[in-house]
């Protein structure tokens, strides 16, 4: 066994620093490692989401006619917008039923002044409401282009009072350049996506060319009629 | 730039990729970069300061001790 030989003049203080000189090369070192795998953690995941939008993009080039009934598609949407209040809250560790997912568009018959709610990721708030354009967030993503954040939708615009949610996230749904509608995420707490605009807009990327697909490439049918019932 | 304007801007690095000017590469980095702005030069000093220089002050701490024993 080797003898450890320790210098007889180092005092017990001298050991000390030299043990918390070691610790804190130590410290700073296994930071810096973590930080340089969770760079490349982060970097392989921004590849599959851009990837995956990017096959979705793809895809919506391949089919442009997708014919589906009124139910099918509001279902789809419906289960799109799901996927996006999940993944938001899996982001912030909480649970996805507080948050809400509303999907909205320029009204048809007035296209420069309202936005109409057409689908939301739970039932609990109905769709179909129409909003004016002064004070909506959604507008202001439509219009930008860009994802707009308030903390305290109450506090930052009006007319907000007795509406059950405080933080509010709207991502413009872009094609070929244009901003055809937007996609709010809400939730009851303040101030829950500040500084995170940019991560979510990444992440929730392949979600929101999903719904850029269900807005341009399906044409509503019919119902058909169900056998035995007569028109 | 604030974070509204370069989510403007990341849109539009996503509809030139589609519109196939850039290469895909090009597109992650030019993402990665948008949501991972580098650190200011006052972090990274301070960064420098906790992880460089203060295992040297304790190492030249213990040394002069010792050496004034």
């Amino acid at each position: 066994m080797p003898n450890l030989i320790i210098h007889p003049q180092l005092s017990r203080r001298s050991i000390g620093l030299l043990v918390l000189a070691v610790l804190a090369a130590n410290t700073f070192l296994r930071l810096e490692v973590n930080a340089i795998q969770s760079q490349k953690i982060y970097e392989s995941k921004n590849d599959r989401k851009i990837r995956t939008a990017a096959i979705i993009d793809k895809l919506s080039l391949m089919f442009p006619n997708i014919s589906m009934s009124q139910s099918e598609l509001r279902q789809l949407r419906n289960e799109i917008l799901l996927a996006i209040t999940s993944s938001v809250a899996s982001s912030l560790g909480m649970e996805a039923g507080g948050f809400m997912g509303s999907l909205l568009i320029r009204t048809p018959s007035a296209p420069d002044q309202t936005l109409t709610v057409i689908a939301r990721s739970d039932s609990s708030r109905e769709i179909g409401i129409v909003y004016p354009k002064e004070g909506m967030l959604a507008w202001e993503a439509i219009e930008r282009g860009q994802v707009q954040i308030t903390g305290d939708v109450t506090e930052e615009f009006d007319g907000f009072d007795s509406k059950p949610y405080k933080s509010v996230i709207s991502f413009p749904i872009m094609v070929a350049g244009n901003t055809i509608a937007a996609v709010n995420v809400d939730h009851a707490f303040r101030y829950l996506f500040l500084d995170r605009g940019l991560l979510f807009q990444t992440n929730l990327r392949p979600y929101l060319r999903l719904i850029a697909l269900s807005l341009v490439n399906v044409a509503e049918t019919q119902p058909e009629p169900k056998p035995g019932v007569e028109a | 730039m604030n974070a509204m304007e370069q989510s403007g801007q990341k849109e539009r690095w996503f509809d030139r990729f589609n519109r196939g000017e850039i290469s895909f590469d090009e597109l992650s980095q030019k993402v990665y970069a948008i949501d991972h702005p580098k650190p200011g030069w006052q972090r990274q000093a301070l960064k420098f300061l906790v992880g460089a220089f203060l295992p040297l002050l304790f190492v030249g701490t213990a040394a002069s001790h010792n050496d004034s024993q």
